[in-house]
């Protein structure tokens, strides 16, 4: 069937909440304010424990609890909310398998909106994708179709790993299949196929990609697009198997360019096939500026992805 | 209310595995890689963990976590070869002194950041709590924690879910009980915890049987669905605690000199032995029990010194699930 990204999402997280009636989500919704409401709160108040503005003691508490055997599901809205909670997330939630010895772990999942929102601004629109890919132990999913966040929560509410959904508010509107039974994240996944070149990417650049192949189609370039949902760990021998057919490779990506996702596929592609041609396509080195003008000209559009992937082939 | 005194030599014996483990270490400080905390002074906190954990319940350690799991009971020869580096060490070479746990004992994952454990017991409660399992958490930290944000969050928290959380606060630092300090305006901590109408008292933890008590009756009050508790264990600091690596050579005194007569009055150790001759126990019992625990920590140490490197394949493993 086909849904909406929002309506995926919904039906992953009534799914979970049915098949595991101890989980417990510390806060009341994963859509709102900026999505429409999913309805959490009002079918399950029993799920849902709504803590204070207290971003270290509720995270810490969610991965407290997850070591003592109470899966939890944190509801962080927008990412950068985070920031005063990071230390239980990339310090001890994290470490828990490693430093235990194995005797413990901590299944935890939190669920937050990266990227541009538009009119949020410097502080409201981080990409902390880039900052957890680089804590090792913490599984990252940034799924950027409705099959994808499908798989994306199934993974994260079944897995034995802390894990951070990636999420994006401008996701919610676009549709794609939907198949009845949850849908694995298989990493990579081609979205569209094409010979020309091909555009890596996830969250909500994977839609970005796919308008910009739309552009470049009207001028009689084929693209193909490669969605890695899973930034870490990343399955780099896929990733590389995935992309061998392609000689022209553009990964895109809304974190900063320094140490973000993209980049660190590409040095894995570029490692292992060094023929391979390849460009970067991120957001510019500013903050988030709040008019949609200027946010306009740091992030990757789809005409600016389509530039890039224009160049790369004439180049 | 008083202990027998079988459960009074249990106890003892208890403070004795702490104090005897951490001065073996400290004898032997040029192996370990690393920094290491030792817990001296405050094993009367940690026998009566020891004498108050149920087998249910859970507990939440720091950096500064030997004693207590000495005291707890964990296999003193399994941490020596974690903190050594050796192959058996329970974290496998990964934790270290820093992150010693037992699950056995009720202990799943030591934190050592300062307020860390406490904040994740909050969450564990809140778990023991939603599944209807028995048992509370213990969650001990020392009084630099209560400068942080996170402790005063978790407080908060764990307040307003009522939560069967034991805040033990291990103040160790503080010379004076009721007086500002250079790092703390407030005059109390266990004041600062009751703001947050969290039940809290102060109890001087170097006499173990006031503490023993003051942790019995919090636990026993959680145990009966009150809200969380808070001890203030005032701890004799001992100069060696300060530093990374301790600086004292060893933790065993030379009385004859006088230059320690004040740690021989504050030591929690040297008290209870007091009251206990004085309440009529033989000299020679303690001292026979002293021994043999003081045996078992060296021979543990030379069994574990002498075991292989962890193998290097630990350092990549238990990342991922």
């Amino acid at each position: 069937m086909i849904a909406t990204y929002h309506e995926a999402r919904t039906r992953a997280l009534e799914r979970a909440l049915a098949d595991d009636p101890e989980l417990l989500l510390l806060g009341g919704s994963l859509s709102l304010p900026f999505n429409p409401d999913d309805g959490l709160a009002a079918r399950h108040p029993e799920r849902i424990l709504l803590p204070p503005i207290s971003e270290f003691a509720t995270a810490a508490a969610a991965v407290g609890a997850s070591i003592a055997g109470l899966r939890t599901l944190v509801p962080v809205s927008t990412s950068s909310f985070l920031f005063y909670g990071f230390a239980p997330v990339v310090n001890e939630a994290a470490n828990v398998r490693y430093l235990s010895g194995g005797a413990s772990n901590a299944p935890v999942t939190f669920h937050m909106m990266c990227g541009s929102r538009r009119g949020g601004g410097a502080q409201h629109e981080h990409t902390l994708q880039a900052m957890f890919q680089n804590v090792p132990g913490l599984r990252v999913i940034a799924p950027g179709t409705p099959a994808s966040v499908d798989g994306a929560l199934h993974a994260a509410l079944t897995g034995e790993d802390p894990t951070i959904l990636i999420d994006h508010i401008l996701l919610a509107p676009f549709d794609g299949e939907l198949g009845e039974a949850p849908a694995a994240v298989t990493d990579p996944a081609l979205v569209r196929d094409g010979g020309d070149a091909m555009l890596v990417s996830y969250s909500l650049m994977l839609q970005h990609c796919l308008a910009a192949a739309q552009l470049l189609a009207e001028d009689g370039l084929e693209v193909a697009v490669l969605e890695v949902a899973t930034l870490a760990p990343l399955a780099v021998e896929e990733l590389i198997n995935a992309t061998a057919g392609h000689e022209r490779l553009v990964f895109v990506d809304e974190s900063r360019a320094a140490g973000s996702p993209a980049s660190h596929m590409l040095a894995q592609v570029a490692q292992a096939r060094p023929q391979t041609h390849t460009r970067l396509v991120c957001t510019l080195d500013a903050p988030a500026p709040f008019a949609t003008h200027l946010l306009d000209e740091i992030l990757p559009t789809p005409a600016r992805i389509a530039a890039a992937t224009r160049a790369l082939i004439a180049a | 209310m008083s202990v027998s005194p079988a459960v009074r030599l249990e106890r003892f014996a208890a403070m004795l595995r702490a104090r005897r483990f951490d001065e073996t270490l400290i004898e032997h400080a040029e192996m370990v890689v690393g920094v290491f905390h030792v817990s001296i002074g405050m094993e009367a906190t940690a026998a009566a963990l020891a004498l108050t954990r149920g087998s249910d319940d859970l507990v939440m350690l720091n950096h500064r976590n030997h004693g207590a799991l000495q005291a707890l009971g964990s296999d003193p020869e399994a941490m020596f070869r974690e903190i050594l580096g050796r192959d058996g060490g329970p974290q496998r070479g990964r934790g270290g002194s820093l992150h010693l746990c037992d699950p056995e004992h009720g202990v799943p994952y030591t934190s050592a950041m300062v307020a860390g454990g406490a904040a994740l017991a909050v969450g564990m409660a809140l778990a023991r709590k939603r599944l209807g399992h028995q048992g509370i958490v213990f969650a001990f930290f020392g009084d630099g924690a209560m400068n942080e944000g996170a402790m005063h969050e978790s407080l908060n928290l764990a307040s307003l879910w009522r939560v069967p959380v034991l805040f033990v606060c291990e103040s160790n630092t503080r010379e004076a009980a009721e007086r500002a300090t250079a790092t703390q305006a407030a005059r109390s901590l266990h004041a600062l915890a009751a703001v947050h109408q969290v039940a809290a008292t102060a109890v001087d933890a170097a006499d173990a049987g006031a503490i023993t008590a003051a942790m019995g009756e919090a636990a026993a009050e959680l145990r009966a669905g009150a809200g969380p508790r808070f001890l203030e264990a005032r701890t004799p600091p001992w100069s060696g605690n300060a530093a990374f690596i301790p600086q004292l050579t060893t933790g065993r005194l030379d009385l004859s000199s006088g230059e320690d007569d004040a740690w021989v009055q504050a030591d929690p150790i040297l008290r209870e032995m007091r009251a206990m001759t004085a309440d009529g126990i033989a000299t020679a019992e303690l001292l026979a029990i002293d021994r043999a625990i003081d045996e078992r920590m060296r021979e543990a140490f030379e069994r574990a010194a002498a075991a292989p490197l962890a193998p290097a394949t630990h350092a990549s493993e238990g990342v991922w699930a």
